[in-house]
């Protein structure tokens, strides 16, 4: 069983299809990068997997169970949910921001200060920081606060939308390498949606290819490796569009 | 929610209808100007020398307040005018007193005798020119168009003013217009030769004005009487019976001119009159109002503005709060607290009289209305100006939507509803010194008496304090924006 999955989704607005028969499988342990063209489908997508948006046909099966018959909001908190801009709560500290759905949730204070430590430390946010608000902060900061926010809970999958987009490339990859370094100490399912072929490359094991509402290809890592031995990911992943 | 909003408020409004039915003296009202006052008071004060208690609610905010206050019980006597409950009250066109007692027979209320002299329009020059001239009567002006005549706007355009007077005594002189409160000293200056007055006019014995006969009979009556109610008890009829007739013409504008010198009041100038008459023993200590100081006025007003500020509040928030998610209904809200707004304050009070009397209640319930449109805007715009994306995140992490309400959205729109509370309660503060037209109490308590008496420390005593209130509120709110904000969530 797969964490998550998607069969026969059909999602349209305003007479515009924007999802078309789209079914795929999101492994554990695997990040899955979903790429295409602006307007592909690919933010609508991520959308549906959460719930933010419900499909007009198919399901979304999130632990083996549609989406539609669980409670959203539990759903969601085993659901990490990062976007583009960080979207960190102006009126919060950037710890209170990253331990307001614990602190919902009842944890002890004893383990919300473990799991903050644990992720601040991951993704090298000093303490002084965490005390600041969201903008006084540099961009690359709010973004790792974004990233440990969304891991707070343990969840059991991780859905980035752009996430990174908004960073410069330097602290960008720096941000790739906390990413990878949580994904090794605590692997699980990451879906993310990515303009940038290069993040992609780095960080995803499958990819999943959208053109206009539909999923067009779904391969791993491997696979291209195998198929096309001469070029890059990034390049074979250029081409495909 | 919306129901316990309902109930709270219906409570707090019987509770306060009900204090207000139980009182047992008789209430005796009066206008916001100087005779209405003098007249309350000898009625008062003749009263309470005969042992009935009385209370006084004077310096009510004109006609349609006091008389609806009359109606709906919350006083039992004022002194009105018969021209005035003639045209401005039953509106009709029938001015015998036989007909406006058979008219206010059917709202259970009596017209008693009238008190002698005549409160009408009339036509003035200086005593001096007028001798000079011969002139006695208005008919006599025929013969002197050369006199220059300037008449008081309100009068100069009003139907029954100077294009009636005009057609009726066929004058054939130009006339312009002037400031009332001028044309007194332009005739002592000599720039000026013939003007309106009012016939009991205090000043026309200072500036030495003389008023001439309506010897044809233009302007209609208006005798002053006390309004009752219908079951006033007989003792209090026949003592107030006493006053029948009694004050002449010359005597109310003594009496009127006697209230505007140092050191009088129309308290002291009712008892002056009642002594004058042998009506009231001169050991007898009645007619002293205890004085309210300006703390306590102080504080009636700040009680006034606190308890509609609360409530409106706690009205207001959970209204957007409720509604701001569908877009018809808050701007149905908006609207119909907007409307409100557009009510004119004296309209308003007015239109509560007959539901909750005199005092308070009408007073509080007023300010509330006028408080609801700018918190419930501010705390839907708060509400509707947060980005969409952190909603979208606060959805996406898992928060419920009473989470999202109360841990992202209704923190966010602090600042705004906090702005939309302070414009509230400022605009309170001026507006509760309306309240003393309802006889509520507050600050307005001595603007408007001042004004009346033209006692311009008095408004003073009630000006000054209601603008430190108003600073006070200021400087509050910035505290409180400081202690519940961060820095760069606050308004600038």
């Amino acid at each position: 069983m797969h964490p998550l999955e998607i069969t026969n989704a059909r999602k349209v607005f305003n007479q515009h299809t924007a999802i078309d028969k789209v079914s795929c499988v999101f492994p554990e342990k695997t990040i899955t990068a979903i790429i295409g063209k602006s307007g592909c489908g690919k933010s609508t997508l991520l959308k549906l997997l959460n719930g933010l948006e419900s499909p007009d046909e198919g399901e979304v099966l999130f632990l083996g169970q549609s989406l539609q018959t669980q409670n959203i909001n539990d759903a969601r908190k085993k659901m990490g949910y990062a976007v583009q801009g960080t979207g960190l709560f102006p009126h919060l500290t950037l710890k209170q921001n990253i331990t307001l759905v614990a602190e919902l949730e009842q944890w002890s204070t004893h383990d919300i200060e473990q799991r903050l430590n644990f992720l601040s430390e991951i993704v090298q946010l000093e303490s002084d920081l965490l005390t600041r608000y969201p903008h006084t902060v540099s961009g690359g900061q709010q973004q790792r606060a974004g990233l440990c926010r969304a891991m707070m809970l343990k969840p059991d999958i991780l859905l980035l939308d752009e996430a990174f987009a908004a960073v410069d490339p330097i602290t960008r990859v720096e941000i790739h390498h906390h990413l990878l370094a949580l994904q090794s100490l605590e692997p699980r399912c990451i879906v993310m949606v990515t303009h940038d072929m290069r993040e992609a490359e780095l960080l995803a094991d499958r990819f999943l290819i959208m053109k206009a509402g539909t999923v067009t290809q779904q391969v791993t890592r491997s696979d291209i490796k195998k198929q096309y031995p001469e070029s890059s990911i990034e390049q074979w992943l250029l081409e495909s569009l | 929610m919306r129901h316990y909003v309902i109930i709270l408020l219906l409570s707090i409004f019987t509770a306060f209808t009900a204090s207000a039915a139980n009182n047992k003296p008789l209430v005796i009202g009066s206008k916001a100007f100087m005779e209405s006052h003098i007249l309350a008071e000898i009625a008062a004060q003749l009263l309470e020398h005969n042992g009935i208690p009385v209370k006084r609610e004077l310096g009510l905010g004109g006609t349609l307040i006091v008389y609806e206050a009359l109606k709906q019980g919350s006083i039992d006597i004022y002194p009105e005018y018969t021209g005035t409950i003639a045209t401005a009250i039953l509106k009709q066109s029938e001015t015998s007193q036989e007909s406006i007692r058979a008219s206010l027979a059917h709202h259970k209320l009596a017209l008693l005798a009238p008190l002698g002299f005549n409160n009408s329009y009339a036509i003035a020059m200086s005593k001096e020119l007028a001798q000079q001239y011969n002139i006695k009567n208005i008919s006599d002006l025929n013969q002197y168009p050369q006199l220059r005549w300037a008449l008081s706007l309100e009068f100069l355009k009003r139907q029954d003013g100077w294009p009636s007077l005009q057609q009726h005594y066929q004058l054939t002189n130009s006339v312009s217009g002037i400031e009332h409160a001028l044309a007194y000293a332009a005739i002592q200056q000599n720039k000026l030769d013939v003007t309106d007055a009012y016939t009991t006019d205090g000043e026309l014995e200072q500036y030495k004005l003389a008023l001439l006969h309506d010897d044809r009979d233009f302007f209609p009556a208006y005798h002053a009487a006390y309004l009752v109610q219908e079951d006033l008890p007989m003792p209090v009829v026949n003592l107030l019976d006493q006053l029948a007739g009694r004050i002449t013409d010359d005597q109310m504008r003594n009496l009127n001119y006697l209230a505007t010198q140092p050191n009088h009041t129309p308290a002291s100038v009712a008892r002056h009159f009642l002594l004058t008459e042998k009506l009231i023993a001169p050991n007898s200590d009645v007619g002293t109002n205890a004085d309210t100081s300006t703390f306590d006025h102080t504080l009636q007003h700040l009680y006034l503005t606190l308890f509609a500020l609360v409530t409106a509040c706690l009205s207001a928030v959970p209204l957007a709060l409720l509604t701001y998610q569908n877009q018809k209904l808050s701007r149905f809200v908006v609207y119909s607290t907007g409307l409100l707004q557009t009510i004119p304050s004296l309209a308003l009070l007015a239109l509560m009289i007959p539901l909750f009397g005199l005092g308070e209640t009408p007073a509080i319930i007023a300010l509330f209305l006028y408080s609801l449109l700018p918190i419930v805007r501010n705390t839907l715009n708060g509400l509707n100006n947060i980005d969409p994306l952190l909603k979208q995140v606060a959805d996406g992490l898992g928060l419920s939507p009473k989470q999202r309400l109360w841990k992202i959205e209704l923190p966010l729109a602090i600042p705004s509803i906090l702005a939309g509370i302070k414009t509230a309660a400022i605009i309170n503060i001026g507006t509760a010194t309306l309240a003393a037209f309802v006889g509520a109490g507050g600050l307005g308590e001595p603007i408007i008496t001042g004004l009346t008496l033209n006692d311009h420390q008095l408004v003073l005593q009630g000006a000054i304090p209601a603008a430190l209130l108003a600073l006070t509120t200021e400087f509050i709110f910035e505290i409180i924006d400081k202690k519940l904000l961060p820095a760069h969530l606050r308004r600038k």
